[in-house]
């Protein structure tokens, strides 16, 4: 009865062709300055969508997101301001989910980060990158925004939170992403550590390099430590 | 993760899987990484 269980909530994830999602935007505000673009799902079978946009400009950073996923971004409401502490934004209740926040970045390519609890109670952040330590880059318009699947019930897929190199000869600590993948490899989401059960959701990582004659070489880790 | 001293240098993969044994799915992710 509980594998049937698991099997059904597996199920009800779609995966989407990003190719074809519809970007349109219904109203979107005078946007003072440089708008970034994300496009967040949570819902498991890809109905319910949410932009969120990034304004950055001289006169301070603005988010508009869309709270009640009508494409709408220009309703009173949706209009959000870093808190006085910073560089957060508190959205709070999203629908279903809860404790909605971005935080805006102060420099490189990424317009901002986000958490929320999926439902109320998972937390799932984003965006992360296949490897290293940036996060992912927001697009300069909807039709290069990247899109999120903020989701419990999506595949796991994995990034590398570090740089992508490996030193020969030595131990190496290996920190890993686990969740939910995006439009593009470096639009994962993370879910809590709580999501995956130890020694039942098992993480194996496995190199495939070459030694020095040109065979194939291979090393197996299992991934313990959760975090 | 130790890696062998033998190994070549230069381009090689991590190939991380979930074996679950709870029912969730896990997608093969394959990183391109750099032995140094």
């Amino acid at each position: 009865m509980h594998l049937l269980l698991a099997l059904l909530v597996q199920d009800a994830y779609v995966e989407l062709d990003y190719a074809k999602v519809d970007r349109a935007i219904a109203r979107e505000p005078a946007y003072a300055g440089t708008p970034h673009y994300a496009l967040l799902i949570p819902d498991p079978k890809g109905g319910v969508r949410s932009w969120a946009v990034v304004d950055k400009s001289a006169a301070g950073d603005v988010l508009y997101f869309d709270l009640d996923s009508d494409g709408d971004l220009t309703e009173p409401g949706e209009r959000f301001r870093p808190t006085e502490l910073g560089r957060m934004i508190r959205v709070g209740d999203w629908g279903e989910h809860s404790d909605l926040e971005f935080i805006v970045a102060t420099r490189g390519t990424t317009a901002a980060w986000f958490q929320m609890k999926y439902r109320g109670k998972l937390e799932i952040s984003g965006g992360w990158p296949l490897s290293g330590m940036t996060h992912t880059k927001w697009g300069d318009s909807p039709k290069t925004a990247p899109v999120f699947r903020p989701c419990r019930d999506a595949p796991v897929t994995f990034g590398l939170w570090g740089e992508a190199e490996l030193k020969r000869g030595q131990a190496n600590t290996i920190t890993l992403v686990a969740g939910p993948a995006g439009s593009v490899p470096d639009a994962l989401c993370s879910v809590a550590n709580e999501h995956l059960v130890p020694g039942k959701d098992r993480i194996i990582a496995t190199l495939e390099a070459r030694d020095a004659d040109g065979r194939a070489l291979s090393v197996r880790t299992e991934i313990k430590r959760h975090c | 993760m130790r890696v062998p001293a033998d190994a070549a240098a230069g381009a090689a993969v991590l190939r991380v899987e979930l074996e679950s044994t709870t029912g969730k799915k896990g997608v093969t992710t394959r990183i391109p990484v750099r032995l140094k």
